[in-house]
């Protein structure tokens, strides 16, 4: 069992972001806002601030870019490592027994009863 | 006229702007991330902006204020965590290895901010050295300005300065006398070496200028038409004298305004030159203003200067009856010369000396014992250059000492830190570092360590530069107090801090490269840089010398200060006004300057806060004498006639006596009945009654005054004996003095005593009174009397106050230089103490090892101390600076070397304990 305390919101959704692929800074930052519906914004200073956090726990690390000149062009790119891949695993798990305990208690809520 | 470039340089300018925001961060986060940050920014920025390409102000601006509080919040952020971490020691995200450029890794400026943090790491030592640096350079700075400003630097408006020469008259060879008229006259007719010769008067002369309703005084210099020639200066406005103006006297009253009075008095106004100028109840054309900051060539100004011609509306009387062969009153202290190109100052002085010697011929013009010396022109009048030039000297020497104090500390800081980081040298060494970049890195940390000192010492040089000003007293004349921090100065403190900086960082270098490597390593032979040691030790020992030896110069001083003040002068100088009223400003002298005297004596009278008024020809204790002729005392032997020749006389008004509290001892004071057509009288001091007629009483007895070219005899009876006082100077034996009724001896310019209620304010009071009885007769001067009597210990005052603070701040940077020392000599050794306490040393004795060690320093550096002390103190009594104490004075060296000891003590005594605390099992078990 994980004792980790859950992730922030931003640090779920950049792990989230990576786990579909590789990307550098500024993509993630996209695909995490439309990922959140919009809830969670990031802009450089923070999105930076949440990153260098996950590299210095080991979860992200810097990839080599892509050969694609129009992609290099884009900066670092920062991809998932095998510690952040468990942890993401950790949270999907950790969401599945909460929406479990949702479902379980306030059936009101229910949108698929399957 | 498209959008698209402008966006572009928008972009760019937006770039360069987070590119800065970024250095909130800590390098090593910037070094990691500040590329990746930087571009995803410029995404963000044109994202804002393909988004509405007509983004509303109030998007930007939320947008720049989201960036910019992120940016130094997280960034600030970032560095507290880095601290906590190093703190802990856990490694921060390690920066990629970033190729540098050749440029960037042997760059100064590398060096330099590398140097910074370090220094920023240790907060107590580098505000320490700064701090001591920074005094010692604003007060060394501070005292060359004012050497510069006295010896160094002509005074501005003067071209072509060193062919300006004064013209001084020696008798014998001695002195610095006066020029008769007559003779520089014949001089300037015939001289071929001087290109301009002028006479001046000796200082300014106080004049009247009416004003609506009253009166205001100004100063005025009388000077040859030449005079501005001389100088090469130019005016600002109108033009300068005609040579016909200053030949037929008192035809053509025109004068020259100074820039400065022009400036302060009419504001500048072009239209003086249209309007005449009252001054002494004359009107004069003003013609001319000269340019801005001249006033001469000395420190003493002037507000104008008016013909030699129109001398005489400065002395009441007619100029050809002043400026006659012959009469006292021709003779000039100054005159000033411009040589002619490539002609020297001894050809100039043999030429005139040549011309003199013929003038010789009518002993009325030239004694035969008179020769003149052309010496060079300067700030200080010339008889008082050597007096003054020993003074600032000491003043040099003293604040040079604490630069050297405080270059020696922070000498002997950086020192133990090279002995601390030699393993870090050795390391970098033994990794492939040349050694002549680990000595350049050492020096540039030192001169950035000097660099800051001077820029902190550059605000506290300009306060100086206001406060020693402020520090003059005041003068029967105006002078050219302000005292600029000019480029030399600048270029002095420069210089020191360059030197001193160099100097003292290249020990240290040379230290860290010739230690042998793998000893270095090994890390235990840090003790064994024998001569490292003994250079610090000699620093220190020479620290508590030299503060020593100006704490003890200061005590000096002090002992002066407390032994006059206490010493009785003879005069009650509490609640004493001294007002200087000069009557040639409305044409009275002779008896007319009497009867004006008397009118304003009996007006002051009736002012309800005044206690008591007099009035004498002269100030005592200015340094200067004055007598009304030679005396011949019938009967007395020549022993009399030689001890009668240190007599001086002062002419005083009935009052007198009582306004300055001397009390008569015999006889009676002066009364209104002494007056001119009466019989002549005199009141003699103790001293001379004692000379003249031992055991007896002088009352009733006469002497004879010799007068005049034809040695006319007056007899003078004395009527009273009055107590002894000082008369020249605190420091003289007991003088014969005597007084003469003023009435009997009538002068224009007296000194006035008022004696009023304690705190009464009668300034403006006094002023009153006095323009009721003439309204245009200006007050010269008015100050306490204790003032006009402390001008006399000025030097004393401020060296003093100059070595005090010096040397206190001396005291304390030698005590933190021992403390420095011991205690790094502590952490050196503590294997060595952990070894001997577990062989059984007690805890006192380990506390008696590192006392004795720093005791026999403070003993060596004491021992030189006062030697010095006692060379200085000889120096300075060789100046007659110091009065009624010893320049060995027993107890200033005996009390400031006991405390010299505290503060020593004090300084050793924490390290001591800290030796004495050590643990010996857990020192030793340390690797």
């Amino acid at each position: 069992m994980d004792t980790r305390e859950p992730l922030k919101p931003a640090a779920f959704h950049i792990l989230l972001a990576l786990a579909e692929r590789d990307s550098h800074g500024y993509a993630v930052m996209q695909t995490v806002r439309d990922q959140s519906g919009g809830r969670v914004r990031l802009q450089t200073g923070s999105f930076y601030r949440h990153l260098a956090r996950l590299i210095d726990e080991g979860m992200v690390a810097e990839a080599a870019a892509p050969r694609a000149a129009e992609s290099s062009r884009r900066g670092t790119h920062y991809r998932l490592t095998p510690l952040g891949r468990r942890a993401l695993e950790d949270e999907r798990r950790y969401l599945a027994d909460v929406m479990a305990a949702l479902n379980g208690l306030r059936p009101a809520l229910r949108k698929d009863p399957s | 006229m498209t959008a698209a470039p402008r966006t572009d340089r928008e972009s760019a300018r937006a770039g360069r702007l987070y590119a800065r925001l970024l250095r909130a961060y800590p390098a090593a986060y910037r070094a990691r991330f500040g590329r990746a940050m930087r571009e995803t920014f410029a995404h963000e920025h044109a994202r804002l902006h393909d988004e509405s390409p007509r983004a509303t102000r109030v998007r930007r601006a939320a947008f720049w204020i989201v960036t910019i509080t992120q940016a130094v919040w997280f960034g600030l952020g970032e560095r507290l965590r880095a601290r906590r971490r190093a703190a802990r020691g856990v490694p921060m995200y390690t920066a990629l290895p970033a190729p540098r450029s050749v440029w960037a890794r042997w760059s100064m400026l590398g060096d330099a901010r590398l140097a910074l943090r370090l220094l920023a790491r240790q907060p107590l030592f580098t505000v320490t050295a700064v701090a001591s640096l920074a005094v010692g350079l604003a007060a060394s700075t501070t005292i060359f300005s004012l050497a510069d400003k006295l010896f160094l630097s002509p005074a501005p408006g003067i071209r072509d300065a060193a062919r300006v020469v004064d013209l001084e008259r020696t008798t014998n060879g001695r002195g610095f006398g006066t020029i008769s008229f007559a003779a520089l006259q014949e001089l300037r007719a015939r001289t071929r070496t001087l290109e301009a010769l002028s006479a001046t008067s000796r200082s300014p002369i106080a004049l009247s200028l009416r004003v609506d309703g009253g009166s205001e005084r100004l100063y005025g210099l009388a000077v040859s038409a030449s005079y501005f020639d001389v100088f090469g200066t130019r005016p600002a406005i109108g033009r300068f004298f005609r040579a016909e103006e200053d030949e037929a006297p008192d035809a053509r009253p025109v004068v020259v305004l100074s820039h400065r009075y022009w400036r302060e008095r009419f504001q500048s106004d072009p239209g003086v030159l249209s309007r005449p100028l009252h001054v002494n109840d004359t009107a004069f054309d003003v013609i001319g203003v000269a340019e801005p900051g001249f006033e001469g060539p000395t420190f003493i100004g002037t507000d104008l200067w008016l013909p030699m011609a129109m001398v005489g509306t400065t002395r009441g009387r007619p100029t050809a009856e002043l400026l006659a062969a012959g009469t006292d009153s021709a003779l000039w202290r100054r005159a000033v010369g411009r040589l002619k190109p490539g002609v020297t100052r001894e050809m100039a002085e043999a030429e005139l000396n040549t011309l003199f010697d013929t003038l010789k011929r009518d002993e009325r013009i030239v004694p035969a014992s008179h020769r003149i010396r052309v010496l060079p022109s300067g700030t200080l009048p010339a008889p008082t250059r050597a007096p003054f030039a020993a003074f600032v000297g000491l003043l040099l020497i003293v604040t040079g000492g604490l630069l050297l104090i405080a270059c020696s500390n922070v000498a002997g800081m950086l020192l133990a830190r090279a002995s601390t980081r030699q393993r870090e040298m050795a390391t970098r060494l033994a990794m492939g570092a040349g050694r002549g970049r680990l000595v350049s890195q050492l020096l540039v940390e030192t001169v950035v360590l000097f660099a800051l000192a001077a820029i902190v010492a550059a605000p506290l040089t300009l306060w100086l530069a206001q406060v020693v000003p402020a520090l003059m007293p005041a003068a029967p004349y105006p002078l050219r107090g302000d005292l600029p921090i000019g480029l030399r100065a600048l270029a002095f403190a420069g210089g020191a801090a360059l030197v001193t900086g160099l100097v003292f960082g290249l020990a240290p270098a040379r230290h860290a490269l010739r230690a042998d490597l793998a000893h270095m390593l090994h890390g235990r032979s840090a003790t064994d840089g024998r001569d490292r040691q003994r250079l610090r030790h000699g620093l220190v020992a020479a620290q508590v010398a030299l503060s020593l030896a100006m704490v003890i110069t200061a005590g000096l001083f002090v002992r002066t200060l407390q032994t006059v003040s206490r010493m009785d002068a003879g005069f009650r100088t509490a609640d004493v006004e001294v007002v200087t009223l000069d009557t040639t400003t409305v044409r009275a002298v002779g008896p007319e300057a009497a009867a004006l005297m008397r009118r304003i004596e009996e007006r002051l009278r009736t002012l309800p806060a005044i206690e008591r008024v007099g009035y004498s020809g002269q100030a005592p204790l200015q340094g200067g004498s004055f007598d009304l002729g030679a005396l011949r005392i019938p009967g007395a032997g020549p022993e009399i006639v030689e001890a009668l020749q240190e007599t001086d006389w002062d002419v005083v008004s009935p009052g007198y006596f009582g306004a300055v509290g001397l009390p008569i001892l015999a006889g009676r004071a002066f009364t209104p009945e002494d007056r001119a057509a009466r019989p002549l009288v005199a009141i003699v001091n103790e001293t001379f009654a004692r000379l003249v007629w031992p055991g007896q009483s002088a009352l009733g007895r006469q002497f004879m005054l010799v007068k005049g070219p034809a040695n006319d005899e007056r007899a003078i009876e004395v009527v009273g004996v009055v107590k002894d006082a000082k008369y020249r100077s605190f420091d003289e034996p007991a003088r014969p003095f005597i007084y003469a009724p003023f009435e009997q001896h009538p002068q224009a310019g007296a000194e006035w005593f008022i004696k009023h209620a304690p705190g009464a304010a009668i300034g403006r009071e006094v002023r009153a009174a006095i323009a009721v009885v003439q309204p245009d007769l200006p007050v010269v001067m008015m100050q306490p009397f204790a003032d006009t009597i402390a001008i006399g210990l000025l030097p004393q005052r401020l060296a003093a106050w100059i070595a005090g603070v010096v040397g206190l701040i001396g005291l304390f940077l030698a005590g933190l230089g021992l403390y420095g020392l011991a205690a790094f000599l502590v952490t050196q050794r503590r294997r060595e103490i952990a070894i001997r306490m577990a062989l059984g040393a007690s805890p006192a004795s380990v506390r008696a090892l590192v006392l004795g060690r720093a005791a026999r320093l403070g003993f060596a550096g004491a021992i030189a101390g006062l030697l010095l002390a006692a060379a200085v103190g000889r120096f300075i009594a060789s100046q007659r600076l110091l009065v009624g104490i010893d320049a060995l004075d027993p107890l200033t060296f005996a009390l400031l070397t006991l405390a010299l000891g505290v503060v020593l003590f004090a300084a050793s005594y924490l390290p001591a304990r800290s030796a004495a605390a050590t643990e010996p099992a857990r020192t030793l078990q340390a690797p």
